[in-house]
């Protein structure tokens, strides 16, 4: 991994369009501004992990038998608009 | 055209309503194509199943069959890759989990699929809205829902009853 030292202000480019700009520094925190195109996607990486997760998780139901124990009365008010 | 799947063994889909996911879901890079199976006895879940994996198949609904309103502010770069142009060409899911007690299930609100219905677009998107969890508890959403709707009959009976009087 390359770890590069910078000062407040100071800046980053990765590849020709994605700047990283360091903002700020807190007691434990660090600010960071990012100046991305569009078509870049930019997340926290806790959001994206989680969505990960919860995408593996749902890829392993088999059936949805299961939901015929819930309630009747559950069941019939699905799907109202 | 057949596909192979684990779940509903083989299928008959229609090329033309394949959605394409040119970057996978989150966590499934590899998983592009996908065809929506609708379920026969009316009911709001769906299946979004993987064409080239048959393997891979998800739960999903849309949020309005269970939740009362849900706003989703889709960004300028997430509706350029789809092609949308307006937002009733849109249309949400959210991918469900459900655990061993069926009533604990949950949808993923925070990375809702957007499919566009015109160019058969799709894309999992990340809400920037932190009130979408991405376990929204789904039984809980409907009695919220229910509240709101009771909330906003009552306000409509009492209005009716106050121009009875006058």
């Amino acid at each position: 991994m390359l770890v590069l030292t910078r000062k407040i202000n100071e800046k980053i480019i990765i590849g020709d369009d994605v700047e990283i700009i360091l903002v700020d520094i807190g007691k434990d925190q660090v600010k960071i501004g990012i100046n991305a195109p569009k078509n870049v996607k930019v997340h926290r990486w806790e959001v994206y992990e989680e969505i990960q997760r919860e995408n593996r998780e749902a890829a392993k139901i088999k059936s949805l038998d299961s939901l015929k124990s819930l309630p009747l009365d559950i069941m019939k008010n699905f799907g109202k608009k | 055209m057949k596909i192979t799947t684990a779940r509903f063994g083989e299928i008959d889909i229609v090329p033309d309503e394949i959605i394409e996911f040119s970057e996978g879901l989150l966590g499934f890079d590899e998983s592009r194509r996908f065809i929506i199976l609708n379920p026969q006895d009316g009911s709001p879940f769906r299946w979004l199943q993987c064409v080239e994996n048959g393997d891979l198949a998800f739960v999903i609904i849309e949020p309005l069959n269970f939740m009362f309103a849900y706003d989703l502010d889709i960004s300028d770069s997430d509706a350029a890759f789809l092609g949308l142009e307006k937002a009733e060409d849109a249309v949400l899911y959210s991918i469900v989990t459900i655990p061993e007690n069926p009533s604990d299930m949950t949808a993923n609100l925070q990375g809702p699929l957007v499919i566009n219905v015109k160019t058969r677009k799709g894309r999992q998107v990340i809400s920037t809205n932190s009130h979408h969890s991405v376990k929204a508890r789904i039984l809980d959403e409907m009695k919220k829902r229910a509240d709101e709707i009771r909330k906003v009959t009552e306000s409509l009976d009492s209005s009716d009853k106050k121009e009875g009087e006058g």
